[in-house]
Order: structure tokens, then C-alpha cells, then sequence
């Protein structure tokens, strides 16, 4: 039997879902999007994941961090996400476990329009020659990260999955999906590097045992980015996301 | 139409080493089966740390193991993964050679490059070199046979001057194939000569473009002489075999559910690594559904070779009339079928529909 994860989805650490989470997709947003992929312990990964998801083989911690242009209705801001890529059934997908958002108006209309749970830090995206530097401080450094020897590649050679994070209705946990359509203009590929990286922060002090252990690969991309509504929503218990329902079934 | 096996070396967690050795007993039983019922090839794939879904690291030794167990049957290495980190092309070159030797020229030399992560990173191949490595390999290896004394100065492997040793018996060499899977390696595979050796599943009419496209090459193609054209093409596919259609729908399904949700746990590398040689496809492709028929139909593919002895024919004549040359079948998946039940299933096909598919099998029924 492959192996499914055996987490149980703490209701601190799930968003809120509500009749108010947005049914309507965000306008196209610019953004330059920064995504690490690094192999992880397969067991602490299995160990972050709830039964209806299953790690691969190995286990694939995915960092990304945005910075949003300024636009009529927003300044610029910068999230950072970890997650782990996994599967949903069959489908590939990449699982939530901390955020990190700079600007605290947007971390308010996030939590309360798609029930995204985030924490204010400061976000440092710095984009030189031959690197691009993350930093994430939270009153200490809780990442630091780079994309080492940007070179261009053609925009069709990134792939973005759809992610999943934690949100409790009724004080059920279901698992949402996140989903954003990006338009990729401009592509850059490199070797990512995790040098800090506060395990106990970003899974919300469920294990101090992930960490980035062999790199895979980066990119830098120059986006146009859409928030997409939530459309379907899975039950956490259920093995291979054999529970997968759309959101009027469960919120109305 | 010619027929074969698949043999994966799936095993369900725990692997245990009983487990395991059951697994490798089973292949080798099915083999020898496959053989005495008329299938045309047996082949053995190469996968490396692909947990539960392939064992078969070394599928030379169990090559040797059925070139002995067999009499007739071919024996397909496939396929050798042709990256320099993890097959030098010389030792490439020798165990395809001595398995031709000690088959008594049975030899089918499968080649590819490997579309997981898990593997290449395992080995820490770089994606960005495999499709230049895999097409050095399939360029050089037919000269090392060919030539008395071979060197080489190229961009994924250099030899220095040797005699490669020993010749394999067919001549000029051993049938070569290439796993196709993304669309574009059936044209890789046609400008080289090679047979194509369908590694993943696809809808009819994608797959009639695609060979239309891949004889048209074959046949304008011109060879040295030391190179054998070998303008096939050969798909996979779920066997299940059963009189009741239902029960056949049933247990294939599950089959075919079980062996997906297994390939579902590697890393594909066009999933993580951002690279050109591995187009990304706009996701990861998985088994096309059957939308229609009964709830134990689910979970079987389309054009999948399960059903009634009739119902597999019709399927198989469909795939005929799009230009596929043979079918190579997976019969099981982690033993999630019995051994009998799977033998059961071989055994009908080869009293049923075989016969009605090619001419002269030798159909040993009940054996």
C-alpha cells in the first residue's frame, strides 16, 4: 500500500471557511514568482500530510514566494509559502504548511475572503546577477534561500501545481483547494539553496524535522497571476482524496 | 499482431524479502508460461528506488534466469536506462550482447532515459544531458558491435581504444527499441531506426497521428549498414481475460487502479525540474477513464485489453487497424491478483483471442 499521511489537521492551524469566502477570481495581479523545490525526509513529509494526501517518493518540500505589483486596489506585498508537493488521488499537488505575508491589510483580506492563514513577517525578495536571495524574519530569520545562477528558459518549462491548505468549517477540517492561473512572460531557471530554515516556524510548531536536503530545481518568473475561487474542498480523513466534494455542497 | 509481457516486479509494502523473492518466483513462472502459450516477448523493465512500484534494479540477472527457463520466447531489456551515471554504454553494450549469446539470439535492446526524479536524482543524473546521452548511446552502441576496435570522443561518454567484447549473435545486431511516451519521441525514434516500445497509455486517435507520422519517417530512412531498421511499434496494456464481463471489468479495474496509484508515488522529473528536456505537458497525465459503462468499469482505461475473450479482440482489432504491430500486457500490479487468477487470465487469452489475432501461435491452453 503506498503510503498515505497520517497527520491530523489541527484546527489552529486551519482558516476559516465561511458563506463569505470569495466565489469571484481576483483580477490579473503582476508578480514576480520565486519557487525552490528541494528533496525532504519522506517520513517527516508523511508525517505533515493528512490520510487523504500521500507523499512522493522522495518527499519534496516546495518553497514560493510572491512580490505583487502595486495596483488600484492594493500596494505591492510579498507571501511566502512552504508546502510539500504530494498527491491528491492521482493529481499532483502541493500542500500548505506556513505563510508568511508583509503587508497586514493583506493578510486580514486574505484570511477573511479565501481563509488563508498567514503570519506578518518581514520579506526580503532581492534579485541580483548571478542569485536571488529570499529572507523571511519573524523577529528572527525563519528562511533564508536563494536561487543560484538565474539563466533564461523557456516560460512553458515551469509548472505551478495547484495547492491545498487547511480550513475548518463548523470545526470540521477540510482541505481547500488554492488554486491560480498564472501567465508566464518571462522564465528563469537556477540551483536552489535553503540555508536557514526554521522547520518549528513553518509547520506551526508540528516538527522541528523538516528541512531541504538535496536541491532539485528553481525558477524566477515574471507573471500575471489570478486567484482563482475555491471550488472543491477534501475531506482530510479519507484515503487517495476519495472524499472530494464542491464547496456549495459543504458551505451553501 | 505479436504479443508480450510486461514484468514490472511491483511489491506491495512491506517489501519484505520473502515478498520480494515471491514477486521475482511469479515473473519467472509467467514467463515461462507466456512462453509455452505463443506470446512473442517477454520484457523486463529497469527501475532504480521506485518503492512498491517496480524492484527490477538488475533485470539482466533475471534475464539470464528466463533465457534459461524459456526456449523461444524473446527476451526484451527494457528499457536500459542510457544515462552515463547510472549505465556506462560499454557494460551496455556487453550484457545485451551476452544475453543475445546465451538466448541463442533472443535479445530485444530497449533503451530510454528515465522520467522520474526519483531515479535521475537518485543517481544525480542531470535532465538537462539525458536526451543527448540516450541518443549517443543509440548512435555508438551498434558501432561497438560493428567495429573491431572502437573508440570514442563524445559529449555524455569517451572511450579510449578497445575491442568491445563479446558480439551479439543476431546480426548486424539485437532489434533496438526506444520507450515512447511524451509525444516527440516516436520522432527521435523513427530518425534513428527504432522501434517503438509504448511505455504509457493514450487515446486511439492520438495515437493514429502519431504512427502515421512515424512510418512516414521510417520509410524514408536509410541506414548504415552495420544498423538494423526496426520499424515496429508495440503498446502496453492491462491484460484481464474472463468470460463474465462484469467480473472481468471488476478485476481489471482494480488492476489497473492499483497500478496507477503505485506510478502515482514516483517524482516525475518534469513535475520539479525546470527543464526543456522534460516538457512539462501542462500536468501530469494519468490514465484516461472510461466515462461510460458500469460502476466496475471504472478505473479501466480506455482500449484497455479487459473484458471477455470477444470484447479484448474487438479492442485489440481497434488498435490493429490504427498500425500497432504488437501489444505488450501488464497482468498484475503488486499481486493484487491472485497468481492463479492471472494465469487463468493468460491462459484464455491464448486459447481465445490470440489465435484470432495472428497466425501461427501455438496455443497451449490449460498448460
Amino acid at each position: 500500500m503506498p503510503l498515505d499521511g497520517v497527520s491530523q489537521i489541527e484546527l489552529s492551524l486551519a482558516g476559516p471557511l465561511s458563506p463569505r469566502t470569495s466565489r469571484r477570481p481576483t483580477p490579473q495581479m503582476p508578480a514576480t514568482v520565486l519557487q525552490l523545490a528541494t528533496e525532504a525526509p519522506i517520513e517527516v513529509c508523511r508525517s505533515l500530510l493528512p490520510p487523504a494526501l500521500h507523499p512522493l517518493n522522495p518527499g519534496v518540500l516546495v518553497i514560493m514566494a510572491y512580490e505583487v505589483a502595486a495596483t488600484a486596489g492594493h500596494g505591492s506585498f510579498r507571501t511566502v509559502e512552504v508546502g510539500l508537493q504530494c498527491r491528491a488521488g492521482a493529481r499532483a499537488r502541493r500542500y500548505v504548511l506556513g505563510a508568511a505575508v508583509d503587508d497586514p491589510e493583506v493578510a486580514a483580506d486574505l484570511e477573511d475572503r479565501w481563509g488563508y492563514l498567514s503570519t506578518v513577517a518581514d520579506i526580503k525578495l532581492e534579485r541580483r546577477y548571478e542569485r536571488i536571495d529570499l529572507t523571511v524574519d519573524a523577529g528572527h530569520t525563519v528562511l533564508r534561500a536563494s536561487l543560484l545562477g538565474p539563466e533564461p528558459v523557456t516560460p512553458s518549462a515551469v509548472l505551478y501545481v495547484a495547492g491545498l491548505r487547511p480550513l475548518v468549517f463548523q470545526d470540521q477540517p477540510w482541505i481547500a483547494q488554492f488554486e491560480r492561473s498564472f501567465e508566464i512572460s518571462r522564465a528563469d531557471r537556477g540551483r536552489p539553496v535553503v540555508s536557514e530554515f526554521d522547520s518549528q516556524w513553518w509547520t506551526g510548531g508540528q516538527t522541528a524535522g523538516l528541512s531541504a536536503t538535496e536541491p532539485i530545481s528553481g525558477s524566477f518568473t515574471r507573471v500575471d497571476v489570478t486567484l482563482n475561487p475555491t471550488r472543491f474542498l477534501i475531506a482530510p480523513g479519507v484515503s487517495r482524496a476519495a472524499d472530494t466534494r464542491p464547496l456549495a455542497d459543504v458551505v451553501g | 499482431m505479436k504479443f508480450g509481457l510486461f514484468l514490472e516486479l511491483s511489491v506491495s509494502r512491506p517489501a519484505t524479502p520473502e515478498a520480494e523473492q515471491r514477486a521475482f518466483r511469479h515473473s519467472v513462472e509467467d514467463a515461462v508460461l507466456a512462453d509455452k502459450l505463443g506470446f512473442d516477448h517477454v520484457w523486463v523493465v529497469e527501475h532504480h528506488f521506485l518503492a512498491e512500484y517496480s524492484h527490477s534494479g538488475a533485470p539482466e540477472v533475471l534475464l539470464g534466469a528466463l533465457a534459461s527457463a524459456t526456449e523461444r520466447i524473446r527476451l526484451g531489456h527494457g528499457v536500459v536506462v542510457c544515462v552515463p551515471e547510472i549505465n556506462h554504454p560499454v557494460r551496455v553494450a556487453e550484457r545485451i550482447a551476452v544475453l543475445d549469446i546465451i538466448s541463442s539470439g533472443r535479445a530485444d535492446f530497449g533503451t530510454g532515459r528515465s522520467s522520474t526524479w526519483t531515479e535521475l536524482g537518485g543517481f544525480y543524473g542531470d535532465p538537462d544531458r539525458t536526451k543527448q546521452s540516450w541518443s549517443e548511446y543509440v548512435e555508438t552502441i551498434p558501432r561497438m558491435w560493428a567495429s573491431p576496435l572502437f573508440s570514442h570522443q563524445g559529449v555524455t561518454f569517451s572511450v579510449p581504444e578497445r575491442q568491445i567484447l563479446p558480439r551479439p549473435v543476431q546480426q548486424p545486431h539485437p532489434p533496438m527499441w526506444v520507450a515512447v511516451s511524451s509525444p516527440g519521441t516516436e520522432i527521435d525514434a523513427a530518425e534513428r531506426g527504432l522501434g517503438w516500445l509504448g511505455v504509457n497509455f493514450s487515446g486511439y486517435d492520438a495515437l493514429a497521428v502519431r504512427i502515421e507520422k512515424y512510418r512516414e519517417i521510417m520509410d524514408g530512412l536509410e541506414l548504415d549498414s552495420f544498423r538494423h531498421k526496426n520499424n515496429t511499434v508495440h503498446t502496453v496494456n492491462f491484460l484481464y481475460c474472463h468470460e463474465d464481463a462484469d467480473y472481468a471489468a471488476e478485476r481489471g479495474g482494480k488492476l489497473a487502479t492499483e497500478f496507477q496509484y503505485l506510478a502515482d508515488q514516483n517524482l516525475h522529473t518534469r513535475e520539479v525540474v525546470v527543464t526543456p528536456s522534460y516538457p512539462t505537458l501542462g500536468g501530469i497525465p494519468t490514465i484516461a477513464q472510461r466515462d461510460a459503462g458500469s460502476e466496475k468499469a471504472k478505473g479501466v482505461p480506455e482500449g484497455a485489453c479487459v473484458g471477455t475473450p470477444d470484447q479484448i479482440v474487438e479492442t485489440i482489432e481497434r488498435w490493429q487497424s490504427i498500425g500497432v504491430d504488437g501489444i505488450n500486457f501488464i497482468i498484475n500490479s503488486a499481486e493484487v491478483l491472485a497468481a492463479d487468477e492471472v494465469r487463468r487470465s493468460i491462459n484464455l487469452f491464448a486459447e481465445k483471442v490470440a489465435p484470432r489475432l495472428k497466425s501461427g501461435v501455438v496455443t497451449m491452453a490449460g498448460a
